[in-house]
């Protein structure tokens, strides 16, 4: 504080000017970055669902007439999008029905039953 | 990009709430039955084919019922756009016109004649027979390494003024008389 006292007017004046920006500058970074993720995310989470959609919308005739091959190419549209590493397709009985992967390093396990009546929820 | 998976993955879910007969413990004639049900779903009748906006599906089965009960269990309490489905023998000609899918079974002899009857008439006819969409079946039911295919005749679907939905067309090993 002594420093503070001792120091000139215009020290002081800048030290102030100086120090206030600074703050106004670190606090509309955090606004920013802090909105720039959240939508960030919602945006991801809004493609990545409709994309699902679409998917899922072009998958039924295969799921209903036992066809894993064709629905495998409809997945295989995903490509398109570099940032999904992969898709898998389940039968209601939480089978397997088709997967899609790219470089290979997607988990395939089988769903269990809790997991069946989660996103059945999910869908509801 | 876990997260991004599992996003995926649970958005994919929402189309696997369809009866799907990929169950392998089914017999023959259990897939045959579902798959019967599920042409209702992506089938468009005209309206004229209908009484009213509610009346049901009909799938009438000519010659041998293989299918025992399980057909009209299947279709049991479901409803496709509305409509409930009911399942009938048909005996007589007369009847032929009231069906709106029609099975006809391999014991039947007669499928030529039967076809060129109902050829102007909005009934999706399904058969088992070698060479029934050749025969003007709309949709045959193939067999391929022990699964059931599908062979379907776009040409007689829209001489009997139905629409078959392009994701059937998708699904099945042959189309003839595409546009």
């Amino acid at each position: 504080m002594r420093f503070f006292t001792r120091t000139s007017i215009k020290r002081k004046q800048t030290l102030i000017i100086t120090l206030t920006s600074g703050a106004a500058l670190l606090l509309a970074c955090l606004v920013l970055g802090t909105y720039e993720i959240l939508a960030f995310r919602q945006a991801m989470v809004s493609n990545l669902s409709t994309l699902a959609e679409i998917v899922a919308n072009n998958s039924t005739a295969a799921l209903d007439f036992n066809d894993p091959k064709s629905n495998q190419e409809t997945l295989s549209a995903l490509q398109a999008e570099a940032h999904i590493v992969g898709a898998v397709v389940y039968t209601r009985e939480g089978q397997i029905f088709a997967v899609y992967d790219r470089g290979d390093r997607i988990d395939r396990f089988v769903l269990t039953n809790d997991l069946i009546a989660m996103s059945d929820q999910a869908v509801m | 990009m876990t997260k991004v998976l599992a996003i995926t993955g649970l958005g994919l879910w929402a189309c696997a709430g369809h009866s799907s007969a990929a169950d392998l413990s089914l017999s023959e004639y259990q897939v045959k039955a579902l798959f019967l049900f599920n042409f209702a779903k992506y089938v468009d009748w005209p309206d004229e084919a209908f009484d009213s906006p509610n009346a049901p599906i009909t799938i009438g089965l000519i010659g041998e019922n293989k299918f025992g009960d399980y057909l009209v269990h299947a279709v049991e309490g479901k409803t496709i756009g509305g409509r409930p489905l009911e399942v009938r023998s048909i005996k007589g000609a007369e009847e032929l016109p009231q069906c709106h899918i029609l099975f006809i079974s391999s014991s039947e002899k007669m499928v030529a004649e039967l076809l060129k009857k109902l050829q102007d008439l909005p009934v999706l006819t399904v058969g088992e027979q070698d060479q029934f969409t050749q025969l003007g079946g709309i949709i045959g039911f193939l067999k391929k390494d022990g699964k059931i295919r599908l062979d379907i005749n776009l040409k007689a679907a829209r001489q009997a003024n139905l629409k078959i939905s392009s994701k059937l067309l998708s699904v099945a090993d042959s189309v003839k008389g595409k546009p």
